[in-house]
């Protein structure tokens, strides 16, 4: 009898092949073959869920509940999509510090209200001791579309440019420090952030994206390979243009980390036309979040899914999906 | 002077020595550069060098990555260790992932056994002593550059008294095994690329006998510049016909390495005959404990099985790979029946393994 492994839910290969061969056989229709990041249902809404095990449930620039509201709410930005309504799931450790509850429902409070997204049901359930860790959080979010077409698109050109909004893996590393799988000192905040207000802003300013998705699990590597995987087509990404975090970069020297397999939480990849990209980057330039947006890449042929990286010193290498569990290195 | 950690990555030098390599290069028809450690394998993938100097220079991996070298009855130790010994296991790294008969460590751990990962292993003092009700042991995984901090954990459970604390060494001598590639005609390169980290444990003299096989080694550093200098003194010294040892690495090695380090490794361990996974028994291929420090070794703690372990001939080539006789392409399980999913063996479950290397990062890179 075969035991279900943790590479299954790391976002990378396993996970992929797992929702294909079980989910996607099972249960395929038109709006789930296409394993976008929400579901495109009837009248202009769209529909996304998400549920968050993240042990502990704080950690340096974010709290596991700031991360269910914005993997929520990033989801449904992916999709091009404005807030509305959500429902949530609690299930909770017996035992569990009450306050830290309290806590946690205080943040989402919080960014429920800033985004004006109303709660309209849910669901609470304690589990024995031991049974589970901590606090695990479901959220389903409820938006309507914002764009006159749908996202993602089906086909992508040669020159399109490949954008990233910001440096990764500060989310993993902030997570893997507040676990103790990582020491050093100094502080490096989890990116964790709400991202709606950067694609609103893209598109009242007249752009068409042809691609939106928040960088999780599984890292940039990952968000790259499926995009390369759904359009058919070669990317070409230039590492020098990739931003970094410089603390995030040297945990990955010493640990042996690949810094594009670490998640992020206030992250996107974005996909426009060669005409609209440096646009693009300027509006998003404008906000915080994104502050650091660049164009890192394009598509450069047909056909051939791949993702390949040039990298700071000359060479070329494959940029691959993850393999799994995020493993120090031994020496 | 300050030390600048990043001068060894910086972009325009190490761009401007690329392009001297890529000239020079010209100069040779296909030469083999091994690079022993798997670090540079990894890294030589990762920044893009693997294929930039070919067809006229080709990087061959080398019997470095040391999960990939662990022998499949080490594994089988550790496994008999849990399942009739009830014990904990504490490693490092992807050691968790390695079938042995089809069956990890990562699986026992899935079936609710204790199986700790650790970056230190120092780490496994911590657990020992906050889960006191257990037995543990340590497994010693790698080559010369692991087995101080070994060493220094078995000081901490004597001083500390730890009596549920033991560990299993599976610990590689490097030189054992070029020396034993190189006397048998198997070391199919034109010069060695020397792991850097074992040699700031054992210095660069330390690999002088690799010249009795007529061919030049240099100890290399990791980062982009490093790995580049290394490369470029190294065919310069081939080109030359200069067989020698050179260290590349100054600001890391020395010529005698670390006595400290080399004082407390003598202490504790002894060299045995050992084997290494798809090579075979190396003569002083591995370290023990010492007599003295059977208490905290868990051959002498727990009875193991003392049948010979048979693996079942799963067709698996990593033998030849981990030599550089074949690039891992040339394994008819590679890709179709071995994936990092599915491993056939070590070379394809570690981060530092030469299939999982070519997996990962070979394709139409052009």
């Amino acid at each position: 009898m075969s035991k279900v492994s943790l590479n299954l839910g790391s976002g990378g290969k396993a996970s992929y092949r797992f929702i294909s061969k079980e989910i996607l056989s099972r249960f395929s229709n038109e709006s789930l073959n296409k394993l976008a990041d929400g579901a495109n249902i009837e009248n202009g809404l769209v529909v996304t869920t998400d549920t968050f095990t993240v042990y502990p449930p704080f950690f340096d620039g974010g709290n596991i509940g700031i991360l269910a509201f914005c993997g929520m709410i990033n989801d449904l930005a992916s999709m091009a999509a404005e807030p509305l309504y959500m429902t949530m799931s609690l299930v909770i450790e017996e035992g569990f510090d009450y306050e830290t509850v309290i806590n946690v429902l205080d943040e989402i409070k919080l960014l429920s209200d800033r985004y004006n997204v109303k709660l309209v049901t849910g669901d609470t359930k304690i589990v024995e001791k031991g049974k589970m860790e901590g606090l695990h959080i479901n959220i389903t979010g409820i938006g309507k579309r914002y764009t006159d077409y749908f996202l993602p698109c089906d086909s992508y050109d040669v020159g399109d440019k490949i954008l990233l909004t910001g440096a990764v893996g500060e989310h993993s590393v902030a997570v893997l420090k507040a676990k103790g799988t990582v020491s050093f000192d100094g502080v490096v905040n989890s990116d964790v952030a709400p991202l709606w207000d950067i694609v609103k802003a893209l598109i009242d300013n007249g752009m068409s994206p042809k691609f939106i998705r928040d960088v999780t699990r599984g890292g940039l590597a990952t968000v790259l390979n499926e995009l390369a995987l759904s359009g058919k087509m070669k990317i070409f990404v230039k590492e020098e243009a990739i931003p970094v975090n410089e603390k995030v970069k040297a945990v990955c020297d010493i640990y042996g980390f690949d810094i594009y397999s670490l998640a992020c939480e206030g992250r996107m990849v974005m996909v426009f036309k060669e005409n609209e990209a440096e646009k693009a980057v300027g509006i998003l330039k404008q906000f915080g979040v994104s502050k650091d947006a660049a164009l890192i890449g394009e598509v450069v042929e047909k056909d051939k899914p791949i993702v390949v990286l040039e990298t700071d010193f000359g060479g070329k290498t494959v940029l691959d999906m993850p393999l799994g569990e995020i493993l120090p290195r031994i020496c | 002077m300050t030390f600048n950690p990043d001068f060894f990555k910086q972009k325009e030098l190490t761009k401007s020595l690329f392009k001297k390599i890529k000239e020079k290069s010209q100069n040779f028809d296909n030469i083999r550069l091994m690079e022993f450690c798997g670090t540079h394998t990894h890294n030589i993938f990762q920044y893009g060098f693997r294929y930039a100097f070919s067809p006229n220079i080709t990087f061959i991996a080398g019997p470095g990555c040391p999960v990939c070298v662990t022998a499949e009855e080490e594994l089988f130790e550790a496994a008999h260790l849990i399942e009739h010994h009830n014990v904990g296991v504490i490693l490092y790294g992807d050691l968790i992932k390695v079938p042995v008969s089809g069956k990890s460590l990562a699986d026992y751990r899935s079936e609710g056994h204790s199986v700790e990962i650790v970056y230190s292993a120092l780490d496994a003092i911590t657990i020992a002593e906050k889960h006191t009700d257990k037995q543990w042991v340590f497994l010693g995984v790698g080559f010369e550059t692991t087995i101080p901090a070994t060493a220094a954990a078995i000081d901490f459970a004597k001083k500390r008294c730890l009596k549920n604390l033991t560990f299993l060494s599976f610990h590689k001598n490097t030189r054992s095994v070029l020396k034993a590639l190189g006397s048998f005609g198997r070391l199919y390169a034109d010069g060695v690329i020397l792991p850097g980290h074992v040699s700031a444990v054992v210095g660069w003299e330390y690999f002088s006998e690799v010249k009795s096989f007529g061919i030049p080694a240099v100890v290399v550093g990791f980062e982009p510049l490093d790995i580049l200098l290394g490369v470029y003194e190294l065919i310069e010294m081939i080109e030359k016909n200069d067989v020698d040892i050179r260290c590349a690495y100054k600001r890391a090695v020395e010529e005698k390495g670390n006595a400290k380090m080399l004082e407390k490794v003598e202490e504790l361990f002894y060299l045995k005959d050992a084997p290494w996974r798809g090579i075979g028994v190396v003569k002083d291929g591995g370290y023990e404990l010492k007599d003295a420090f059977a208490e905290y070794n868990a051959r002498a703690r727990f009875s193991l099985p003392t049948q010979e372990f048979k693996p079942k001939n799963s067709g698996c080539k990593c033998g030849d790979v981990l030599i550089g006789k074949i690039t891992p392409d040339a394994c008819p399980l590679f890709k179709k029946v071995c994936n990092p999913e599915n491993p056939v063996g070590p070379c394809m479950v570690s981060h530092e393994g030469t299939c999982l290397a070519y997996y990962k990062w070979s394709g139409d890179i052009e």
